[in-house]
């Protein structure tokens, strides 16, 4: 299926008119569209046709990688995946379609991009007819039935003929960056999606690097005590946004190929507009450089960043009672005639006061020994 | 005589198994903390004995062996794929942002400071957009493998480091600094070094004990097939988004430079991996310690297989100045049944055995840890494969039984090269059986030379051996090697030819479509032919199985061979996706443009799909109806309907 590298070319008036139509083409009487998810998945894990019918599967390969589509005799889709590997060097050339009458009809390899219609006549006898994809490694994941005359249990996680992921609501696809969900349909009959999380249960401060919303790719979640939880990005040095409630949940990025965004599981109040600090007296502003972060003690995160020849270190503490956010300052190696101009301005419900810094509408000027140590409130 | 014949082959190998010594690997699964998801991005043994780990998910472990205890080291790491160990309390992961230095400062066995060597690189936000590393060189530095982007899904609205568009287009591509690329970190000052470029995903990367550096690569676009680079520092290794980035960089978008010009630039791969024969992904490599007890197998390099259950063994042989080599399977599940797949990290522990750290992220693999112990005497395999002036010389572990030595017909050997181009992957192209002239046992036993005529560079020449039998009773374990002839003996570097490519669409083999009276609808997703574009499916609200997604920069086109029954005016719909700006479309039949371009203007998003329309002009019979994005450029195509006037 290799020899059109640029181009997929199909034949035949069936193919290029909506499933939807009256087929023209007595010689089907099912057409089927038939995708791939990320995650090794075709797009739909089951679907019934009548007995004796005459089936046309479309299958476009949307996916990154090579993909062929077997549908096999009842209860052959392991001796077919077996026989597929069992072809060892011949198997690329073959299209991994081994010659077993286990085989009603198949697809071979098609290179991501292309598209190829399968067709077979469903048996008169009802049964249920696997689907799967015998590219080496797919075929124990990759594979879904067609229910010929037979009802399918009403859920998918009763269903033993679909693929595990899909019995576990695990199929993946993440949401497309920019917004919008892989939308393949059958998400409302996913149930209990296996959930391993990182740091157990309820671990309290924590921190967790993952993709998050509204923030730069190399953010990080913080989870404080008193249900207090933060944005801080390394990739621009500052405090992106405070939520109250949960902490975020993973399963977006973890599901398919990580390309999701993690989802924060509270309300957020507050939402810092830009960079908080300025330097006057130095000529043009440094650009922040991240330096990581340390954990005190009991696993409070201190985040540390260079302004040129200055260090600054922001500390996270959650305030009592869950009353918001504490933020304590140290800056460093700051040269006496430098002044640091603080800018804490937000929006939400949530409102910016000084611990020791007589801030007003979040900002302040501080004298370089004042700035050395100061703390920052925010209360939800 | 029913008897003898259904009992004598059993007879027959249960007395060879006695006289042959056990030369099989033991695999141990090794069990791992619970509630973790077991997929293993990095490996490093501590000298005495302790194994440090890293997960997808973030955490760092350390695993007592002999206590069979797990202690959390590290956890909230973003994705951290290779980890090596500076001292007792000091370990340095590559994670996805960054590499970072974890240090247990209070002596608790756990790191309190993450410090971040260097973050000075870009990163778009897509998922493909791996970094893989770090491995140490000679100079103290650090070294890294940063992956492309995949245009199966986009970019982050906010990006890290700068963004340039040029880098944008392709299947894999790299749209903020040094994607593609290999760099170099201070592990002091975290100074960054852009140090090699043209890589796609190279997931697998080490300095080795020959003082080379090694960077595996993934079968995809500009890889015909997977490879082993020795990379080269300031050399661009084949993918060609990453050119962008390289100093002084003028030359546009590398995906419009000549491909002659590009072939002539690229350092070639010392070793391929066919697909689908030899390996699909491979990843980590390391080296069998340098020991006696390894026998012939001392000192040679493996590398992991993400796809399979499979680890390669390399067979490096050094032709006039170039490393080239061949590979052949060190350890599969046929010789190992408690192999899993994704073979991704591999490190050696002091007392000589395997660790494997198994993955699978979203694609096939597997996960968990093994340890696999070798046998007190090596296996029969091929341990060396060099390339002569008139055939290949094969040495073995073990010398061959009196008369095992093969005649030339019970050797299979075929050669083939892959295409170096855009499109994904390659056919294995030109194939042709070689003839063995002639083979030869050499004085001691231990090797074999085949006789070959007219060996030809750039191509893969691909060995079977027959199971042939030693002196000691074991038999041949892996008779299929891959050898990657790139320079002749004679110090020639030899390119293949490039293929002219097949016409991209042949409207007269195709069977017309008829459009009579009724409005016809089509989905362009199963177009007749799709000349460059790509069919994706990510983006909800299209109809059908997916829709058309011009790539660029050609001009890209769908086509259709309708039989128009009566000429006449047609109204042309046409649904689509802009995510911003406008986009023309042009409608040809055949290379003759049809009607005016449309003006397709943006849908706000790449989900909300729009409509546009146009009148044509359609002559009766048959046309090849086009539609075709000028440069690639164009909105994303779902379905077309043409409606008689």
């Amino acid at each position: 299926m290799r020899s059109l590298p640029l181009v997929a070319v199909l034949g035949g008036l069936a193919l290029s008119l909506p499933a939807q139509d009256a087929a023209p083409d007595a010689a089907v009487d099912v057409t089927v569209e038939l995708g791939v998810l990320p995650g090794l998945q075709y797009d739909k894990p089951r679907f019934a046709v009548d007995p004796g019918a005459k089936v046309a599967i479309r299958f476009a390969n949307g996916d990154e990688m090579a993909h062929n589509l077997i549908v096999t005799k009842p209860g052959q889709r392991l001796a077919v995946v077996t026989a597929a590997l069992g072809l060892g060097a011949k198997g690329p050339d073959l299209g991994y379609v081994p010659d077993t009458p286990d085989v009603l009809a198949s697809i071979g390899v098609l290179d991501p991009g292309e598209s190829a219609t399968l067709r077979f006549t469903a048996p008169e006898t009802p049964c249920v007819l696997p689907y799967v994809c015998t590219f080496p490694g797919h075929g124990f994941v990759m594979f879904g039935a067609v229910y010929v005359g037979t009802e399918m249990p009403a859920r998918l996680a009763d269903d033993p003929h679909v693929s595990p992921l899909w019995q576990s609501g695990d199929v993946g696809g993440g949401e497309h960056a920019g917004g919008g969900h892989a939308g393949h349909g059958a998400q409302g009959e996913t149930t209990g999606a296996r959930r391993f999380h990182a740091w157990g249960t309820n671990r309290r401060p924590l921190l967790y690097r993952i993709f998050m919303p509204d923030a730069s790719p190399a953010a990080i979640a913080v989870a404080l005590p008193a249900d207090v939880s933060v944005c801080w990005d390394a990739g621009t040095c500052r405090l992106r946004y405070a939520w109250h409630g949960g902490f975020v949940d993973p399963w977006p990025v973890w599901k398919g190929n990580g390309n999701g965004l993690a989802t924060i599981q509270g309300e957020r109040f507050w939402v810092e507009s830009g960079f908080p600090l300025a330097l006057t007296g130095v000529g043009e502003q440094p650009h922040p450089r991240f330096r990581g972060y340390r954990l005190t003690a009991d696993g409070h995160p201190e985040f540390r960043y260079e302004l040129g020849e200055v260090t600054v270190r922001e500390r996270l503490e959650a305030m009592d009672a869950g009353n918001g956010l504490r933020r304590r300052f140290q800056i460093d190696g700051l040269p006496e005639n430098v002044r640091v101009q603080l800018d804490f301005a937000g929006e939400g419900s949530g409102a910016v006061r000084g611990v020791g810094v007589p801030l007003a509408l979040g900002k302040a000027s501080l004298t370089a020994e004042q700035a050395r140590e100061f703390a920052v409130e925010v209360v939800r | 005589m029913k008897f003898s014949t259904r009992f004598a082959p059993v007879l027959l190998a249960a007395a060879l198994a006695a006289q042959s010594p056990d030369a099989s690997y033991k695999v141990d699964t090794i069990s791992t903390p619970p509630h973790l998801d077991p997929q293993v991005g990095g490996i490093a043994c501590f000298d005495d004995g302790r194994v440090a780990v890293c997960f997808h998910r973030g955490e760092v472990y350390v695993h007592d062996p002999k206590q069979e205890s797990w202690t959390l080291f590290a956890d909230g790491l973003h994705e951290p794929l290779g980890v090596v160990i500076e001292d007792e309390r000091t370990l340095v992961v590559m994670q996805r942002p960054e590499l970072t230095r974890l240090r247990d400062e209070d002596g608790d066995g756990r790191a309190d400071s993450y410090e971040t060597v260097c973050d000075a690189f870009g990163m778009s936000g897509n998922y493909h957009e791996f970094a893989f590393g770090p491995t140490r060189g000679p100079d103290g530095r650090y070294y890294v493998g940063l992956n492309v982007a995949s245009n199966g899904a986009g970019i982050r609205d906010e990006v890290r480091g700068e963004f340039r568009q040029m880098g944008r287009p392709g299947r894999m591509y790299s749209c903020v600094p040094y994607r593609g690329w290999v760099i170099a970190i201070d592990p002091e000052t975290g100074a960054m070094e852009p140090y090699a470029s043209g890589f796609r995903s190279p997931d697998g990367i080490s300095w080795g004990p020959d003082g080379n550096l090694w960077a595996s690569d993934n079968q995809g676009d500009w890889l015909g097939t997977s490879k082993l680079f020795r990379v080269e520092k300031g050399g661009f290794h084949g993918h060609v988004s990453s050119l962008i980035w390289t100093e002084g960089w003028d030359r546009g978008d590398p995906l419009n430079l000549p491909l002659e010009e590009l072939d002539v630039l690229r350092v070639r791969a010392s070793v391929l991996f066919p697909q689908g024969i030899v390996a699909n992904s491979p990843t980590q490599h390391c080296w069998i310690p340098d020991e006696p007890r390894y026998g012939a197998l001392a000192g040679q390099m493996l590398v992991g297989e993400m796809n399979t259950s499979k680890i390669l063994r390399i067979l490096h042989d050094e032709v006039g100045g170039f490393l080239q080599g061949a590979a052949v399977t060190f350890l599969d599940s046929a010789d190992a049944p408690d192999l899993p797949g994704g073979v991704h990290r591999m490190a050696f522990d002091p007392a000589g055995r395997l660790w494997t750290g198994h993955t699978a992220l979203s694609w096939a693999g597997g996960n968990g840890i093994r340890r696999i112990t070798f046998p007190a005497v090596m296996p029969m395999e091929v341990v060396s494969m060099q390339l002569r002036e008139d055939g290949l010389a094969l040495r073995f572990s073990h010398p061959l039984a009196a008369g095992a030595e093969p005649a030339p017909g019970d050797v299979a050997l075929r050669s083939y090269w892959f295409n170096y181009h855009r499109p994904y992957g390659s056919d294995r192209m030109g194939e042709q059986a070689v003839a063995v002239a002639a083979v030869r046992v050499d004085d001691d036993r231990r090797g074999l030379f085949l006789e070959l005529g007219g060996l030809r560079g750039g191509r893969v020449y691909e060995l079977t051996l027959p199971e042939l039998k030693a002196a000691n009773g074991l038999k041949l374990t892996h008779g299929l090697i891959a050898y990657n002839l790139v320079v002749l003996p004679d110090g020639t570097l030899e390119r293949p030819q490039f293929e002219p490519a097949e016409p991209a669409w042949q409207p007269d083999d195709a069977e017309p479509i008829a459009l009579g009276g009724e409005p016809l609808t089509l989905q362009v997703e199963a177009a007749q032919a799709i000349v460059g574009a790509q069919v994706h499916n990510q983006h909800q609200g299209h109809r059908g199985s997916g829709y058309v997604d011009y790539q660029g920069p050609g001009d890209e086109f769908v086509a259709w061979k309708l039989a128009v029954a009566k000429a006449g005016r047609y109204r042309l719909q046409v649904r689509y996706a802009l995510g911003g700006g406008t986009r023309q479309l042009v409608v040809q039949n055949g290379e003759q443009r049809l009607g005016r371009p449309l003006d397709c203007t943006s849908t706000g998003d790449w989900q909300s799909w729009g409509e546009v329309d146009t009148e044509l002009r359609l002559p009766a019979g048959e046309i090849d109806l086009r539609l075709v994005a000028p440069g690639g450029v164009a909105p994303n195509v779902d379905e077309i309907t043409l409606t008689r006037r």
